[in-house]
């Protein structure tokens, strides 16, 4: 009896808090330099990403990461090539976790599909 | 027994907080190589200078005349450390708004890409007080050179990314073009620590207050 709650504590446990532990790492390294740890941004210089802005953009941040974005604005965002489709998974899923109320997240075959389309 | 042991107590607490209160009461030390010339103690000083500034006036020495002020060195499309920079550089500029003794002084060190109108498209991005604050560009060579007698780095490197090589310190100078303090512009706790600086020196051209 006592195996099967520990068991389900351990169950509960995964299901409540997913880790994003790569997903912080890769934010820290590729984009907290600029939108900053705390996703506070700076000025109008680089958008902060604000809960209302993650949840508007939703996938589309994933071709934002991929792809770069307006390359004449005063400071352009660098594409992102290199990362796959489960490292901008988990960067997306890192930002609900961190810094909306959402609890639901993204899976990399979401992700992939959006990215099909990306220009 | 006792109450020698309370009376040694309470006798070194008294020490450590006079000692403690004598410590914050220190000028900040002055920076650099000391020279010794007939008696006389010579400082490093920050050498003369003049840049362009966003509004494309002209930026010399004597713009820093009677006041203390703090720099950096910076620029735009930097890929690394420098939005960090300019957060905490921000930071001061909420902190300090209202005091007309201090300034601050960002140079940037790509001056082929960071034109005038970008200085100025940059400083109202982020809203920039440019009576108090003053983004600059000028020769290259210049700005490499005078960011040594700052005490920081600032070169071309194309193996750094954007281009450049360049330290996150910001700098504080006195009326004397001394450099007082400095601190890792990256880390806030540092900035921090720094602006407590700042306040010192402010106390000691304001010695009335």
């Amino acid at each position: 009896m006592k195996l099967y709650w520990n068991c389900m504590w351990f169950i509960v446990l995964l299901g409540c808090s997913p880790s994003f532990e790569q997903g912080k790492l890769l934010y820290e390294s590729r984009c907290a330099n600029c939108h900053m740890s705390d996703g506070s941004g700076l000025g109008m210089a680089i958008p902060p990403l604000s809960a209302d802005k993650i949840v508007a953009l939703d996938l589309e941040i994933a071709c934002l990461i991929r792809t770069g974005v307006d390359a004449n604005s005063l400071i352009p965002m660098p594409a992102q090539k290199d990362l796959t489709e489960t490292e901008i998974t988990n960067i997306l899923n890192y930002l609900r976790s961190e810094f909306t109320d959402i609890k639901s997240f993204y899976k990399p075959t979401d992700v992939a599909e959006t990215l099909i389309d990306c220009n | 027994m006792n109450r020698s042991i309370g009376t040694i107590f309470s006798f070194l607490t008294v020490l450590i907080i006079v000692s403690c209160q004598t410590e914050n009461e220190k000028p900040l030390p002055i920076l650099g190589n000391k020279l010794f010339e007939d008696g006389d103690t010579i400082y490093h000083t920050v050498r003369d200078f003049k840049f362009i500034d966003q509004d494309s006036q002209s930026i010399s020495n004597e713009t820093f005349n009677d006041k203390i002020y703090v720099v950096d060195f910076f620029f735009i499309s930097c890929p690394t450390i420098c939005p960090r920079v300019k957060k905490q550089m921000l930071r001061l500029q909420e902190r300090f708004g209202d005091e007309d003794q201090l300034m601050m002084l960002s140079h940037s060190i790509d001056t082929r890409n960071d034109t005038v109108p970008r200085l100025k498209t940059y400083a109202e991005n982020l809203d920039i007080n440019t009576d108090q604050w003053k983004l600059v560009t000028g020769n290259k060579d210049s700005i490499m050179v005078i960011a040594e007698d700052y005490f920081s780095i600032a070169k071309e490197d194309p193996n750094a990314p954007g281009g450049f090589d360049h330290s996150g310190r910001l700098i504080l100078v006195d009326t004397e073009r001394r450099v007082r303090s400095f601190c890792d512009g990256t880390d806030p706790r540092d900035v921090d620590r720094f602006m407590d600086d700042i306040d010192r020196l402010l106390a000691e051209i304001n010695p009335a207050e």
